[in-house]
């Protein structure tokens, strides 16, 4: 094979892998355009307009946006958005960590079975995680009253989901337990990738576990850990499944998170325009959480 | 612009095509087993997309098919409902494919304004027709005053005296209800005997009432009075309704005239948050107690009083299993009136085969159904109906002291709050709660004029 | 190396006698502190599945005469009634072959993609990153009114599962693309520049480099779409508002809910029946991920 060939051959090539990759790449576009783009841009042009879902679409420019900041019930779903979102996704993860670590120190058949029952949570829908701390969590006849009668804990008894100053609490720490399941799995498995011999040079020097944790463990394992943050705070931002099954919203509006009054907007006040609006703050308040959480966990990054 | 659409067609198309393939290697194993029961659907051929989209769409028009009818009837605590549900399957089965979704109080409005909004609609749903307003503003409801007054108002005829007026809004009519429903009280009398009082035959006072709670709870040491979350708001809209000294004044509340700043508003919420504060089982999570919950402790006894919707006494008594029991009106703050409305049908402005949907409504509002409601226990509008249930009666006493005149009718929002949030609010947020009220009332009173 | 791990293994089945040398050792009661944690939070998790479990087993009556009691013998009937009546059987398998069909299409068109997007020249390569950056974050509660006009606008909300499929498949992708993405970036770009110089095509370098090497991602990606797929409910909803085919568990079982409502012995027999397999498969495919991830990282 001559030189010529041979370069004529890189350059298709190059050419080659530039359809290649269009081609690779298409198929997923067309489907992330089909159900996301072209829902994202029709519900921005959507909030700069009114409509009740029959008549004519009047066009209305930024009012949507500014009714938002004097509507006090949608101001106040944000900050229980967030709150469960940031409370969730901290225990999520707290939890997740720690026991990964714990599970890492023990047996594999053990460790298989801690990984199974600690990840089921992940596993049931929503819906029967619902039916449960519905029962669980009801002030009269409820496992977690009972439980703390039993221990004499009365003044600890709450009717768990109908107290303003518990119910988004309590939502935010069974978001928190579902999850943890999830970032253990992760965890561990980014720790089973460290290669051991990583960890002959620290039992040599007679280090302890909980320094093998911070000087090993942990800084190996950050990049999943970041990963994992971002994750868990997209789904943890997702507060329409379980809010809604376990309080539709109540009592009053002392749980009304934003997707849950931004369809209370559009299908009972027939405000399709509003509700676009508070989705598309919606969608600015989760990114700018993230990106300051990004900020955060870069920071703290150990470098080596 | 256009080239844009053109782009994103034939993305489409692309995708379907793909999809379709996909779905029909991926699940053909595995549906063959499953789904020997069902019709073969065209989709499990996987073959191009093109003539798959060009079926799709005359499929319905075919003559020799079924038309394919979506009723939301089915109400999962009517005792009735599901028995319906068979027997309007059988009796069109040779016209219509019919498809029954369980009715929900709490979704269906969303449900019904979803499909609605996306030309998709449900055919024929179950709702109150006092409360058709957010649908008949939006002009979402199919017009039914020529039906009903075919054939010299013969359908017109068949529902009982004025019962047709709660559906009919600026003179044409949107929904025909079924049966009229209003809030009431089933006691244990066992524990009122033992506490020494008894439930009035005609309406007690709200302070009469409290006062007996009180005695109940005194004497007994059992919660007076249960009440299922969903219905908490009976409380407070009917004492918006009563607490005023005379018609006047309560159309005047009512029609949207009078502020949520007024004393004896605040008075009508105050004495639901009294009420909820001291008596209501179980204490603090009397708020979210389901319908089970307080089905439960009734017939556990835990609870003397509970309240419960007329249509449904019959069998909730019966699926208590206690034997002496009493009914009672719902209190009133002064005049005598009671909150309450009909359940009823409707159908949407773009139903796809609105004379298919008036077929299945007219049989739905025929003795021939309505009779099974009857033998439920359940009072209704029409005429052609009998009984031999002596408590049937009892049931329907109040249905003619129902003022439907309310608030919430006024715009969803007022339903949404004082329906669905309150007396939650209030207890939690005090008179600030009222302020939104006020809020919206302004706006409407100035969109208004 | 392995001598070490064997060493590391025999300390945690330390025997009784060194009980009293192991209260001195930092180490043991870090371990016993571990153990405590890990057996609280298993009854934590286990406590409602049995409870579900009891109540599956028990009459109406029973029920209600104590709700926190064991069942006083085998009684089956509520399951056979979740069964024939509630379909819960067809709501299992419509929700088995949405979950399978999203998550194979996904994991192939996303492996693709996230392997353009990492080393072949895509034009506005970096653009398309951050738009999936982007669009993965995004609420999908915002999308769904729309979506749901445009798919019943060109016919396609009628159609069984195609619907529930598509809108899965679009809003797992961005983020199986960002992970699979950042996971190929690790591959040392001289194993595949030493492949494609060996004449090797890039779908083959796609099967045969990149797939195996990326196994461990993939199976991190199945588990967090499949437990999205499985639970969601909002979409499924609105998807199935004017069908009875096709209907998912997460929708069968609000429904059936909604018919059953005093009947809790149906209601967690129904909950059984879905949570039962589940469990049983997910034994199988933690036993496979393991295998995966650890021949994955040896590789690496």
């Amino acid at each position: 094979m001559s030189r010529m060939e041979q370069r004529k051959s890189l350059k298709s090539s190059a050419s080659s892998l530039r359809i290649l990759g269009i081609l690779f790449v298409l198929p997923s576009m067309l489907f992330i355009a089909f159900s996301m783009l072209v829902p994202i841009v029709w519900n921005a042009a959507m909030s700069l307009t009114t409509w009740n879902g029959m008549t004519a679409v009047k066009w209305t420019g930024f009012a949507n946006y500014a009714k938002v900041f004097e509507d006090a019930v949608t101001v106040r779903g944000f900050i229980y958005s967030l709150q469960i979102a940031v409370v969730s996704s901290a225990l999520a993860i707290a939890a997740g960590l720690l026991l990964a670590l714990a599970i890492y120190k023990t047996g594999p058949k053990e460790g298989a079975f801690y990984r199974f029952v600690f990840f089921s949570p992940a596993m049931m829908p929503f819906v029967i995680i619902g039916f449960l701390f519905v029962f669980i969590l009801s002030p009269d006849v409820g496992l977690l009253n009972s439980v703390l009668g039993a221990l004499g804990l009365q003044n600890l008894q709450h009717a768990w989901l109908s107290e303003p100053g518990t119910v988004v609490w309590t939502i935010a720490v069974i978001g928190g337990w579902r999850f943890s399941g999830l970032v253990m799995i992760l965890c561990y498995t980014a720790m089973t990738t460290i290669p051991s011999s990583m960890f002959e040079a620290a039992r040599l020097e007679g280090m302890g576990y909980a320094r093998q944790v911070r000087m090993i463990i942990l800084p190996l394992i950050m990049p999943t850990v970041r990963l994992v943050t971002l994750l868990m705070l997209i789904l943890a931002f997702k507060t329409y499944d379980i809010v809604f099954i376990m309080t539709k919203g109540g009592p009053g509006d002392s749980s009304r998170t934003v997707p849950v009054r931004m369809l209370d907007v559009a299908f009972q006040y027939n405000e399709f325009g509003y509700a676009s609006a508070i989705g598309v703050l919606l969608t600015i308040l989760v990114s700018l959480v993230i990106v300051i959480v990004q900020r955060l966990a870069r920071g703290e990054s150990y470098e080596y | 612009m256009a080239g844009t659409k053109k782009v994103v067609y034939a993305a489409m198309l692309v995708m379907l095509c793909l999809v379709v393939s996909a779905c029909g290697s991926g699940g053909n194993g595995k549906n063959a087993g499953a789904s020997s029961g069902g019709s073969a659907s065209p989709s499990a051929s996987g073959s191009t997309s093109p003539s798959q989209t060009k079926e799709a769409a005359p499929e319905q028009t075919k003559p020799g098919e079924k038309i394919k009818m979506t009723l939301m009837i089915t109400s999962a605590d009517n005792p009735a409902s599901k028995e319906i549900e068979g027997v309007v399957a059988e009796h069109f089965k040779d016209k219509y494919d019919i498809t029954f979704k369980p009715w929900d109080g709490n979704n269906a409005e969303k449900t019904i304004k979803t499909t609605i909004a996306a030309n998709n609609p449900i055919d024929l749903t179950q709702y109150w027709p006092t409360q058709m307003e957010t649908f008949v503003n939006a002009d979402m409801a199919l017009d039914l005053t020529p039906y009903l007054d075919a054939n010299g108002g013969e359908w017109r005829n068949s529902f009982l005296d004025r019962v047709i007026e709660s559906g009919t809004y600026n003179g044409k009519v949107y929904a025909l209800p079924f049966s009229a429903v209003y809030p009431m009280l089933i006691a244990n009398q066992d524990i009122l005997d033992k506490a020494g009082v008894k439930l009035p035959d005609g309406p007690q006072s709200w302070d009469d009432f409290m006062a007996m709670l009180g005695r109940i709870q005194e004497k007994t040491g059992v919660w007076p009075i249960g009440i299922n979350k969903d219905w908490a708001a009976w409380v407070p809209r009917n004492n918006l309704i009563t607490i005023w000294p005379d018609d006047a004044r309560m159309t005047a509340f009512a029609t949207g005239k009078t502020p949520f700043t007024d004393p004896l508003v605040v008075e009508a919420f105050e004495a639901s948050k009294e009420l909820y504060d001291k008596y209501v089982y179980p204490g603090k999570g009397a708020l979210t107690t389901t319908l089970d919950q307080v089905n439960i402790a009734f017939k556990q006894g835990k609870i003397a009083i509970k309240a419960d919707v007329n249509t449904n006494a019959a069998q909730s008594i019966k699926d208590s299993g206690l034997t002496n029991i009493s009914i009672g009106s719902w209190p009133t703050k002064g005049l005598n009136y009671v909150l309450g409305g009909s359940d009823g049908y409707f159908i949407p402005a773009n139903a796809k085969h609105p004379e298919a949907s008036i077929e299945i409504m007219k049989y739905l509002t025929s003795p021939e159904i309505l009779q099974m409601r009857v033998d439920k226990g359940s009072p209704v509008t029409i005429k052609d109906v009998k009984s031999d249930d002596p408590n049937l009666a009892l049931y329907s006493k109040d249905a003619g002291r129902i003022e439907p005149k309310e608030i919430i009718n006024v715009a969803p929002q007022f339903m949404d709050i004082v329906n669905g949030k309150m007396p939650a609010n209030y207890i939690f947020n005090g008179k600030s709660s009222l302020d939104e009220l006020e809020k919206v009332r302004r706006q409407v009173a100035a969109g208004g004029q | 190396m392995n001598i070490e791990y064997v060493k590391a293994k025999g300390r945690t089945g330390m025997p009784k006698a060194e009980a009293a040398a192991k209260l001195k050792d930092p180490e043991a009661t870090m371990r016993l502190i571990f153990r405590i944690l890990l057996i609280g939070f298993v009854v934590v998790n286990l406590y409602p599945l049995l409870f579900t479990l009891f109540t599956s087993l028990k009459t109406t009556e029973e029920f209600y005469e104590n709700v926190w009691s064991l069942p006083h013998r085998l009684f089956t009937d509520n399951y056979a009634q979740a069964f024939v009546e509630g379909h819960i059987g067809e709501y299992f398998f419509n929700s088995l072959l949405i979950a399978c069909v999203t998550l194979a299409l996904a994991t192939i068109f996303g492996a693709f993609a996230a392997y353009a997007l990492a080393r072949l020249h895509v034009p506005f390569g970096a653009a398309i990153v951050a738009l999936m950056l982007l669009v993965q974050i995004l609420p999908t509660e915002s999308m769904i009114l729309p979506l749901y006009m445009f798919m019943s606008k060109i016919g396609l909300m009628g159609t069984r599962f195609v619907p529930i499929i598509l809108a899965y498949l679009g809003w797992v992708l961005p983020t199986t693309i960002v992970v699979l993405r950042s996971f190929i970036l690790t591959i040392p770009a001289e194993v595949l520049e030493s492949a494609r110089i060996d004449g090797s095509g890039e779908i083959h370098t796609m099967f045969r480099i990149i797939m195996p090497l990326t196994g461990g991602a993939i199976a991190t990606c199945t588990i967090l779409n499949f437990s999205y797929i499985w639970g969601e409910l909002m979409w499924a909803q609105l998807a199935t508002l004017t069908t009875d085919k096709g209907v998912p568990l997460t929708v069968g079982l609000l429904n059936f809910q909604g018919q059953y409502q005093t009947n809790w012995g149906v209601l967690t027999a129904a909950i059984c029946i879905i949570l039962i397999p589940l469990f049983v498969l997910f034994l199988f495919l933690q036993k496979y991920f393991v295998q995966g991830l650890t021949t994955g990282s040896v590789k690496g």
